[in-house]
């Protein structure tokens, strides 16, 4: 059993207030990632977390147990870095045993767990180089490797993928959710990339200006973003929105245009909002958004398109090889479940009946 | 990229021709001429290995070389123990923290003979500020670079305060370039302070210190002018340095082939030391690679 | 991390006596050159405040000075160490460009050579030099003292440094509007480079300034004599101008550090950057 409490945690340095208060619960094995834009205050979560810097206020709870000004020591964490930290002048081995060493562990029991990650994570050839003779895919899975020795209370990432290419990225990603899977154990996991946070996590945490936005299963936040953050933040290509007034179950642009918004109470008329959809949600139909496509840019599997609507910019993703052009006009449909709507003023979601 | 042939030549010439003349044909003059007998007024003869074979079995020779030994096996360790110290007092922020290292770099552009000059007369023994305060605490006055006991510990002493500010600035630079998050991955691994200084900084500070290790045993072997200023590597040869007997052997003796000679030998052990001090402390992490 | 105030109190402590222990002979040094002829004797066994504090300040040892042959070791020191500055930079800029811009035949060879001459102290070879400047008929002479100092080591490896950080599509796109190497050596890559100008300078400078063994050596008559020889000269610590002594002292400490103090900063950065690599 690993749980993880913050109560109304803050952090200033000087004047400037990095979290503002921050609530949260992890669950035992859960795996929850920290997202938002750089600067948002998730390193620091993490940070103060492990215990490398410290809270200005608030209360960090490790299996109930009060931490919050306890150094990283006496926290039972383990951590990896986005640079990797390996230690340069020890052998993968060593960098491995390091914190067993410290602790005094018997030489069998560090050969032991020590060999016992290495096989997990296939790095058994491995094991006598030195950190400067690996790939970075190879130096990532070392930094792993350190925290799975360790068998923490709570295993920290922060942004551990960002380092590698693409490509590599991916297959990463997969392994550390294959892990996650066999090791069920409490994971904290930072990242920019809201992909990598759909992907691997049971729960997300969206950060935004030292605030959470909203947490909430990854298909929850993605299908009722609590706002237009959310929204924008979650999804590639992100949403498309569009301001106007609400008026008579539509929303009407500067140009007159009349963009379907099912559900509206007569109340809310005269207010503005910002109107969207998500770029797959968009697909062609006969009823009535007429715009003008302005770019085609096919991807294989899909075509995006730009089209000029209501004088905005709107990305339409098709599933299908689309035989439009540029210059045509194209009559586009969005079901009323995929219509998304937010007050203008605060960014919160409009409350429909649909 | 397309130049004519010469071009890069032409630009490299002045300054390789200098390296050349005055950096290399000076040790093979040194090697050559100490196999001949040469004197100050010119008179040249080829003399073999006469000069060596006179050197080893010149006592004063010998007593030279074990000076220089010394004073390089203590002055050595010691600056770099006194500059890492001074390192990792000057690592940390602090408010004030860099009119600190002003101050402890601010001997480095005081020139070695006149630092030699200024401890000459703050040791003075008549007029000295320093033996008046240890008179007046009741230590008694002490002779310092005036007596055979204390000479080569005064001269190491005068060294010291005007290296070890400057060998600090290299270490502070390697304890700069161990990346913050390596110290935090140790502190999550459970080590205390002594243990990340032990098994992260000290191992990975392996580099800057084999560099200031070698640059200043070059340096040392070749100590000269607080000798000629001070002590004439007196009192009774207590600090006869080699340097110094090479410098006697020209311009007292006016045996130029012996001065080279000595010469010669010390060029000799500089490149034997430096290598072995090189193979020494090479992080083990690049044996292999 | 958070430091405990213990340890920082600790901290302030001990730099305030190794500050102390730098600055106290120099100091002292200072305020000694400033009292009149007769006080400056203080004997031992009357250490207090007056061994520090000068009971009047008088400028009159450095007026006795300037009229001795003071004068003279400051105009050599001054022309020594400004020569092998101007040559010295435009030297080995030169070869520093060319190392940073060109690919050619023995190019690694040629920069092990440089590196290899700034492993090796130059006082390793004073006597061989000693034997080639007096073949040369050279000793006693400015250019004995200038000429071998011009050529540096350390000073064409800042500069290839620098030249090496500027992206080489510069050059090449001068190249293609048609300038010349030299032009582009001369009004493009040089004026950009004022920052290793300064420190080379000062790093040329305090060498010429510090150097004591080799003007011993190449040049001791006396109307060659730079500061340190004159100094070193006029020393048998049994004298009676003790006076004219501190000053000339503390005037050639003084002419070392104030350009120092001036340039620190840049002249750290590089020293540090040429010897880690």
């Amino acid at each position: 059993m690993s749980t993880m409490n913050v109560e109304n945690l803050r952090k200033a340095f000087g004047e400037t207030e990095i979290l503002r208060g921050i609530s949260l619960d992890v669950r035992d094995e859960e795996f929850i990632a920290l997202v938002g834009p750089s600067g948002c205050g998730k390193s620091t979560l993490l940070r103060l977390i492990a215990g490398l810097d410290e809270a200005t206020s608030g209360r960090i709870a490790i299996d109930g147990q009060d931490v919050t000004r306890l150094p990283p020591k006496q926290r039972d964490v383990a951590m990896v870095f986005q640079n990797y930290a390996l230690y340069p002048h020890l052998t993968v081995r060593a960098n491995m045993g390091f914190s067993l060493k410290l602790r005094g562990a018997a030489k069998a029991e560090i050969e032991d767990k020590v060999a016992g990650a290495a096989a997990i994570l296939g790095l058994d050839a491995l094991l006598d180089r030195y950190p400067g003779q690996l790939s970075g895919g190879q130096r990532q899975r070392v930094a792993t490797g350190r925290a799975i020795v360790r068998d923490p209370k709570l295993f920290l990432f922060d942004e551990p993928l960002s380092n590698l290419d693409a490509k590599l990225r991916v297959q990463m990603r997969t392994e550390i959710k294959a892990l996650h899977q066999r090791l069920r154990s409490t994971m904290i996991y930072v990242t920019h990339d809201q992909i990598e946070a759909m992907t691997l996590a049971d729960r997300i945490v969206v950060m935004q200006a030292g605030r959470i936005e909203q947490e909430g299963a990854p298909l929850d936040l993605y299908d009722r973003p609590a706002n237009a953050f959310v929204a924008g933040f979650l999804g590639s290509p992100p949403m498309n929105f569009i301001k106007g007034r609400l008026q008579d179950g539509a929303v009407v642009t500067r140009d007159g245009t009349r963009l379907p918004a099912p559900g509206t109470r007569v109340a809310d008329d005269g207010k503005t909002l910002l109107w969207g959809a998500r770029p797959e949600s968009i697909v062609p139909g006969a009823d009535g958004l007429r715009g003008t496509v302005e770019v085609v840019e096919p991807t294989g599997p899909d075509t995006q398109l730009l089209v000029r609507l209501a004088g905005e910019p709107l990305i339409v993703l098709l599933r299908t090889r689309a035989a439009v052009r540029p210059g045509e006009e194209i009559s586009l449909h969005v079901a009323a479940g995929d219509i998304h709507l937010f007050n203008a003023d605060d960014g919160s979601r409009l409350d429909t009946g649909v | 990229m397309i130049s004519s042939r010469w071009t890069p030549y032409l630009f490299l010439a002045p300054a390789l021709a200098g390296l050349l003349v005055f950096k290399l044909v000076p040790i093979a003059v040194a090697v050559g001429g100490s196999l001949t007998g040469m004197s100050l007024m010119g008179d040249l003869r080829f003399a073999g290995l006469e000069n060596f074979e006179y050197l080893f079995t010149d006592p004063e020779f010998w007593s030279s070389l074990k000076i220089t030994l010394l004073f390089n096996l203590i002055i050595n360790p010691l600056q770099l123990a006194v500059a890492f110290a001074l390192a990792l007092l000057v690592f940390q922020p602090m408010p004030g923290l860099w009119f600190f290292r002003t101050l402890l770099v601010l001997p480095m552009a005081v020139s070695t003979g006149i630092s030699a000059v200024l401890f000459g007369l703050f040791l003075d023994g008549n007029l000295g500020p320093l033996n008046g305060f240890l008179e007046w605490i009741g230590i008694g006055a002490q002779p310092f670079h005036r007596s055979q006991e204390q000479a080569l510990a005064t001269l190491i002493g005068i060294a010291t305060w005007k290296g070890a500010g400057y060998w600090m600035l290299f270490l502070l630079a390697g304890l700069y370039s161990i990346p913050a998050s390596v110290h935090e991955a140790a502190r999550i691994d459970g080590a205390s302070a002594w243990q990340r200084f032990r098994y992260v900084t000290l191992p990975m500070m392996r580099k800057p210190m084999a560099f200031v290790l070698v640059a200043d045993t070059a340096i040392n072997f070749l100590f000269f002018a607080p000798v000629y200023i001070l002590t004439s590597g007196g009192p009774s040869g207590a600090t006869s340095v080699l340097m110094f007997q090479a410098y006697r052997a020209a311009f007292t003796f006016s045996d130029i082939g012996r001065s080279l000679a000595i010469s010669t030998i010390l060029l000799a052990i500089l490149v034997v030391i430096v290598v072995l001090e090189f193979r020494l402390l090479r992080a083990p992490e690049e044996e292999r690679s | 991390m958070t430091a405990s105030p213990h340890a920082l109190m600790l901290r302030y402590g001990l730099l305030s006596v190794l500050a102390f222990i730098v600055v106290c002979p120099l100091a002292w040094l200072a305020l000694a050159s400033l009292r009149p002829q007769a006080e400056i004797f203080q004997p031992i066994s009357e250490f207090g405040w007056n061994t520090f504090i000068p009971s009047v300040l008088t400028l009159d040892n450095y007026r006795t000075l300037w009229e001795g042959d003071f004068p003279l070791a400051v105009k050599n020191s001054t022309i020594v160490a400004l020569t092998t500055v101007v040559f010295g930079v435009t030297v080995n800029a030169l070869a520093g460009f060319a190392f940073a811009a060109f690919d050619f035949r023995g190019k690694n060879l040629l920069f092990l050579l440089v590196i290899a001459s700034f492993m090796m102290p130059f006082e390793a070879i004073v006597l061989p030099l000693y034997v080639m400047i007096r073949a040369f008929g050279w000793t006693n002479s400015y250019q004995a003292l200038i000429v071998p100092e011009i050529a540096n080591g350390m000073v064409i490896f800042l500069f290839r440094q620098f030249f090496a950080s500027i992206p080489r599509d510069f050059y090449e796109a001068a190249r293609v509007d048609g300038a010349s190497w030299l032009y582009i050596f001369v009004r493009i890559a040089a004026p950009l480079s004022w920052p290793t100008v300064a420190t080379s300078s000062l790093m040329l400078f305090l060498a010429q300034w510090d150097s004591f063994f080799w003007p011993i050596v190449a040049a001791s008559a006396p109307d060659y004599a730079v500061i340190q020889v004159a100094i070193a000269r006029n020393i048998n610590f049994e004298q009676n101008d003790w006076g004219g002594l501190f000053a000339s002292t503390n005037l050639a400490i003084l002419l070392g550090t104030i350009p120092f103090l001036l340039m620190q900063r840049f002249y750290v950065r590089s020293l540090i950057s040429s010897g880690i690599k």
